[in-house]
């Protein structure tokens, strides 16, 4: 049994549907020592009673109709998002794409991003400059690396900011469709870097094109309507629960 | 308190790339970035002096010469709104950042004040330039300012805080606090003396709690004397308790607002 990097229990996760209408309780409950844990009218369930426990190492896919709750999972996992019911535990540094041009400045050059974009993953500039020369490596953009980031192709800046990722040295690796952008050359070079770390580094990897987890998910988690719905070991077995979400 | 220097221990590299891309990447397009920095609160003084000398405005006795009165007071009154008003849109100005990154959000707090500090050492220049015009005594209580700017810099960045978050829930709320806060500029002694004016005037610009910190650390700089060392002390406190009430609550209220930036 291999240690768990990422145990969720019973998480629910709740937003309003109308938030207008939701200003006088917004306003009221911040005001609150107390926290309100039950539905209001003008509120949803994005998530609802999601446990999930993942080992170290593993190669974790999830995936889901739009608006299944994956992302919002993910943004309480990574710290962004509290949860208003249930615990999240994890072990270890959580390192996430969830967009990618996000912490990246148009008007630096590619170069200059790379420090900006650590520090956002608390690396120290010694540690960035030390590591300079194998983000530019793996991007395979050295001859773009005087360019500012703005003139970048949605490809490129995937690259780069996944090449940024490989520094910080993630504990738990999220990947929100961070790849579905880049040429397939470097989708299979990022996907073959994730098996390699597989020994210290585990990766949760969320997207809607599903063909990227054959081969590469040991386990595939399907989501709907915020809750899970299947946890697959194959990419077959993921496919028909996928499919079966269409008839609910 | 503690997350501020958490923030600042383990994410200062962080601080530091944030004052690059602000200070110096958000002018890269112009030539003349600095004089942008000192640009507005110039402009009020020329508009203020030109009112002054054509006699449409009478400031009353304010115990120094007009112009160094209005430079000294305009920018330290400029000092705090922009303080206000950056930290009060920290959630606005940053979302896509803060809705990608678990990051701890006092580093962009500490960012802003360390860029309005180096906005109003460029301001405090024009400042120090307009002293050698009228040829004004140096005093080394001057270099006391930062000092008896500490209750001016707490206040602002307590209802920056407090606001950075009623921004998110309640705009409507935030922004007539905006409104306010630039008439207050009219009942604080930045443009006229306080004992001019309407009686009523007057006991506004008394309950004021600007009145006192533009003025301390005016005469401290300008006249280097402060003659009132027990309301300088009373706005020191007042100004720690609102910013360690605004803490809490910014930190209690912090991860409510970060899943309502776009809704």
């Amino acid at each position: 049994m291999r240690n768990s990097i990422l145990e969720i229990q019973n998480v629910s996760k709740k937003f309003s549907k109308n938030f207008t209408e939701s200003i006088p309780s917004n306003l009221k409950n911040i005001f609150s020592a107390k926290h309100r844990t039950e539905l209001e009218p003008h509120e949803f369930w994005s998530l609802n009673d999601v446990s999930l426990s993942v080992g170290t190492g593993e190669l974790v896919g999830i995936i889901g109709p739009n608006g299944s709750g994956k992302t919002t999972l993910m943004r309480i996992v990574s710290g962004i998002y509290r949860q208003d019911i249930g615990t999240v535990k994890t072990n270890g540094r959580i390192a996430a794409i969830f967009a990618l041009k996000s912490g990246m400045h148009p008007h630096l050059t590619g170069r200059e991003n790379i420090f900006v974009k650590a520090s956002l993953y608390g690396l120290t500039k010694n540690e960035t400059e030390s590591k300079v020369e194998s983000i530019i490596e793996f991007s395979g953009l050295r001859d773009f690396m005087e360019r500012p980031f703005g003139v970048y192709s949605a490809g490129m800046k995937a690259k780069l900011a996944f090449a940024i990722l490989t520094a910080v040295e993630p504990q738990l690796f999220i990947i929100d469709e961070g790849l579905a952008v880049g040429d397939k050359i470097y989708q299979e070079k990022c996907f073959q870097y994730l098996k390699d770390q597989k020994h210290k580094m585990t990766t949760i990897y969320i997207t809607n094109q599903h063909e990227h987890l054959i081969n590469f998910a040991d386990r595939i988690i399907v989501m709907h309507k915020g809750t899970i719905i299947g946890d697959a070991n194959s990419y077959e077995e993921a496919e028909s629960i996928y499919e079966s979400t269409k008839s609910i | 308190m503690l997350k501020f220097l958490y923030a600042i221990k383990n994410y200062n590299n962080l601080i530091w790339q944030l004052l690059n891309v602000n200070l110096i990447v958000q002018y890269k397009k112009s030539y003349v970035s600095t004089f942008w920095i000192v640009f507005n609160p110039l402009f009020q003084v020329i508009i203020w002096s030109i009112l002054h000398f054509s006699g449409f405005v009478n400031p009353g006795d304010v115990n120094m010469p007009y112009l160094l009165y209005l430079t000294s007071g305009m920018t330290l009154w400029w000092f705090s709104f922009y303080l206000y008003e950056n930290i009060s849109t920290i959630f606005i100005s940053n979302a896509g950042m803060i809705l990608d990154n678990q990051f701890p959000k006092e580093v962009l707090i500490i960012e802003c004040i360390i860029r309005q500090c180096i906005y109003y050492f460029f301001n405090l220049l024009f400042v120090i330039l307009t002293m050698i015009l009228y040829k004004v005594d140096f005093s080394f209580m001057s270099l006391l300012l930062p000092f008896f700017m500490l209750p001016l810099i707490f206040f602002s960045v307590a209802l920056g805080m407090f606001f950075s978050v009623i921004r998110i829930l309640a705009l409507d709320i935030a922004m007539a606090f905006d409104k306010f806060l630039s008439l207050v500029l009219f009942f604080t002694p930045v443009l006229y003396a306080y004992q001019s004016g309407h009686p009523i005037m007057k006991n506004i610009i008394r309950f004021n709690p600007y009145s006192y910190m533009i003025t301390l650390p005016r005469n401290i700089l300008i006249l280097g004397t402060c003659n009132e060392y027990k309301l300088f002390f009373i706005t020191l406190v007042i100004s720690i308790i609102l910013l360690i009430l605004s803490v809490a609550f910014f930190h209690k209220a912090e991860n409510k607002v970060v899943e309502k930036i776009f809704l």
